[in-house]
């Protein structure tokens, strides 16, 4: 099958026996990968109506506020929200995109999709009782950690079978070279494991300090982001923006900077969440001083990026693939600034303890990596069902929605987060300043949730048949805008791209000793 | 395949530090740190951090599931980040409270006994580090677990209804019975009254000192505080 028109396959040439490869190894990964990634689907539905339902209960707790439905208050509501969207759906998807990437890039067949299988159901039932864990009152009010604490065995098992299972396909490669993407998925299959027991043994199993339990927690939802959302975010981006663009990764160098700078600094951050708090002040100060020394590898990767993507940028205006994918990369790089940003003591104060958090977690659940995931979700289920997208528009519709839900999430979510902060700043003022200066923010948070419910239930409808085989026949991928001109579509043959291929043999491959 | 170990061993080496440094050292150290006597010359003044009464554990859970540590939260932070040492009402003073109270900044040590410390996750209600001295009578505060916006229209706390029952008054009606009137009052010859968890919850909120004497006198705080801390070994 080769509907591989968005071109750039690993091979600069792809030849019939290369074409076969990839086949199979796309019919071999079909039932897992489709498995996570539709579940997660499903996931972010339901994180994206629980989002819903506490920013109403933000400002108004009237709000479905009926004897029987106690259990959507706030204080549950939220974290059952923000956990099912990283557990639920973020986690999920990475580790499905993940399986896919590792398959296409060892050039290995996926054996024993069993295990995965297993491993799949037994993360979304660890999720699933999570959730429902903190709804039915059981959870533990320690951020990103929120499910009950005999959850996180269930998911740590299922997640070291997934990692194993990744390791062991990364042994058995067939292909010479290592790729940039397949370093920072084992960067993320290292890191996750470590993070998490590291935080609930500290929390659950050996509780001494209640404060260190707060900092271990912190330093636990920043690695969490940085070193296993973004991670996964990143080998995404390295994979589909040259596959889409057809042409190498601009440098080395500087993907190498990225990588290692990550790995570095990334485990120093985190602790400047409390910056202020009962801790001893080095802690703090060392998480925000690698906060911001973290920049120089998310520098390095976005000029990486932005050379690389220099003169075929235009491909935004037909390439779902690409332009999710260009978003969330350029989402990533606000992000870090952010996180910088937050640093500062004069921002620190009007955002610590506010709303802002959920701004902040927005930015790098949603606009970084969910964006990412949707780019690499509509180029790979295409090549999983044999089938492509049913209609351009719908894709559009899912974008600018997306788009539009998740500027306005992070910009009201934030402003209602400042807004609160210089109200509660007022010394001899009641509380009441603080809530009624920030609740129309926090009205707007719903109207953007709206959105984003919106979105996503189109996005799960037309994935759910695209995967049920109601998908388009044909080759030619689903393009926005106007895909029916010839004369654009010429742009997106394989033979317009091929001859840079030529040039630049070395492709996308970028191993230590190409 | 040496690359491969390489790439590990560098993966390792690059994450085992910070891991060590920050988390495990620092637990360790935590973890051994004892209460000690507020003025040693003077035992009636007992110890610091002060022991806590047994209904405040049993509220801290009711307080975690309940997911209160998501509006409300529990750290006095020093000026440079806010003005949570001198915000009118929040500390000890509540005689005048146009003469603010200085509060001093939480320590550590504070948390002592706390399996997590609630510090909080947005401050979307005011912060409970010293409620224990504005609290209430307990009537008063199940009423407000129980209606909120009764006692502040702008309120957006939620009510806690699901921590009250109903149930028919047998023989003398209860002395926790909320007072309640129009669509919240209860049936005839029935009355609302706190189950359990509740009076936990508020058996924990009425505790919620986070100022206490420090060991060595109020006057100097940065000292007595590292004196909390056991020597280096």
């Amino acid at each position: 099958m080769s509907n591989d028109p968005e071109i750039t396959p690993e091979k600069p040439a792809a030849g019939d026996a290369d074409l076969k490869l990839r086949a199979l190894i796309d019919r071999s990964a079909r039932v897992p990968v489709l498995f996570f990634l539709t579940s997660s689907v499903i996931w972010l539905l339901v994180a994206s109506l629980l989002g819903f339902v506490s920013s109403m209960k933000a400002h108004w707790p009237g709000f479905l506020d009926w004897d029987a439905l106690f259990f959507l208050n706030y204080g549950r509501s939220k974290p059952a929200f923000i956990n099912a969207l990283v557990y639920g759906w973020a986690l999920q998807a990475g580790l499905g995109i993940s399986l896919w990437l590792m398959a296409r890039l060892c050039r290995a067949e996926v054996k024993n999709p069993l295990t995965l299988m297993v491993a799949g159901h037994f993360w979304n039932a660890g999720v699933l009782l999570g959730v429902l864990g903190i709804l039915g009152g059981y959870g533990t009010s320690m951020e990103l950690m929120d499910f009950p604490r005999f959850v996180w065995p269930i998911l740590f098992v299922a997640y070291s079978m997934i990692a194993i299972w990744m390791i062991t396909m990364f042994q058995r490669r067939r292909s010479e070279s290592v790729y940039i993407s397949q370093w920072y998925i084992l960067g993320a299959c290292f890191w996750f494991p470590w993070l998490y027991v590291t935080a609930n043994v500290f929390v659950h199993i050996l509780p001494g300090s209640g404060v260190m339990a707060a900092a271990t927690n912190a330093w636990f939802q920043n690695g969490l982001i940085f070193l296993v959302l973004g991670p996964i975010g990143l080998a995404v981006a390295y994979y589909l923006i040259p596959k889409v663009l057809g042409r190498s990764i601009h440098s080395y160098q500087l993907a190498l900077l990225g990588f290692w700078g990550l790995a570095i600094f990334g485990g120093w951050a985190g602790m400047h969440k409390l910056v202020g708090g009962p801790l001893p002040a080095w802690m703090p100060s060392v998480g925000g001083a690698a906060t911001i020394l973290m920049l120089m590898p998310v520098i390095a990767v976005a000029i990486n990026h932005h050379i690389t993507t220099r003169g075929k940028r235009g491909l935004v205006e037909h390439s779902p693939t690409f332009r999710y994918t260009v978003f969330g990369a350029v989402a990533y790089t606000l992000l870090n600034l952010m996180a910088a940003l937050y640093c500062f003591f004069p921002m620190a104060k009007l955002t610590q303890l506010t709303s802002a958090s959920v701004a902040f977690q927005v930015m790098a659940v949603y606009a970084f990596f969910s964006m990412t995931m949707f780019g690499a979700i509509y180029f790979i289920v295409p090549r999983l069902v044999g089938r492509e997208w049913r209609n351009g528009r719908l894709i559009n519709f899912h974008f600018w929605f997306s788009v539009y839900g998740t500027v306005a999430l992070v910009g009201t979510y934030l402003l209602a987060g400042i807004n609160s902060s210089v109200g509660a700043n007022v010394w001899d003022a009641d509380f009441q300043i603080a809530v009624t200066q920030s609740a129309n923010f926090l009205r707007g948070t719903s109207v953007a949730w709206a959105f984003v419910i919106v979105a996503n239930g189109v996005f799960l409808y037309h994935l759910v048949l695209l995967v049920a085989g109601f998908g388009r026949k044909g080759t030619e991928p689903t393009m926005l805008g106007h895909h029916d001109d010839p004369e654009h579509a010429h742009a997106h043959t394989p033979g317009g791209v091929v001859p840079s291929f030529q040039t630049d043999s070395s492709s996308l491959e970028v191993s230590p000793h190409a | 395949m040496t690359r491969f170990r390489t790439f590990f061993l560098g993966l390792a080496a690059t994450f085992f530090f910070p891991w060590l440094i920050l988390i495990v050292l620092p637990h360790a150290r935590m973890r051994a740190m004892q209460p000690v006597a507020v003025d040693p010359a003077d035992p009636t003044k007992g110890e610091y951090p002060p022991p806590v009464p047994n209904i405040a554990k049993q509220g801290e859970k009711i307080y975690a599931r309940e997911g209160c540590a998501q509006c409300h939260s529990q750290v006095v932070r020093p000026t440079y980040l806010g003005i949570d040492s001198f915000k009118r009402g929040w500390g000890r003073e509540q005689e005048n409270l146009n003469v603010p109270v200085l509060t001093r900044t939480t320590q550590p040590m504070d948390y002592y006994g706390e399996t997590y410390a609630f510090l909080g996750v947005e401050r979307n209600g005011p912060d409970l580090s010293n409620y224990g001295y504005r609290a209430p009578a307990a009537t008063a505060l199940y009423a407000h677990l129980y209606s909120p916006k009764s006692f502040a229209w702008w309120s957006t706390m939620p009510s806690y209804r699901h921590l009250f029952e109903s149930r028919k008054i047998q023989g003398q009606p209860s002395a926790d019975a909320l007072v309640l009137t129009g669509e919240h009052a209860p049936a005839d010859g029935h009355e609302i009254v706190p189950t359990a968890d509740a009076r936990a919850l508020v058996g924990y909120l009425m505790t919620l000192k986070k100022d206490a004497d420090l060991p060595g006198g109020g006057a100097e705080e940065a000292a007595p505080a590292a004196a909390a801390t056991p020597p280096a070994s």
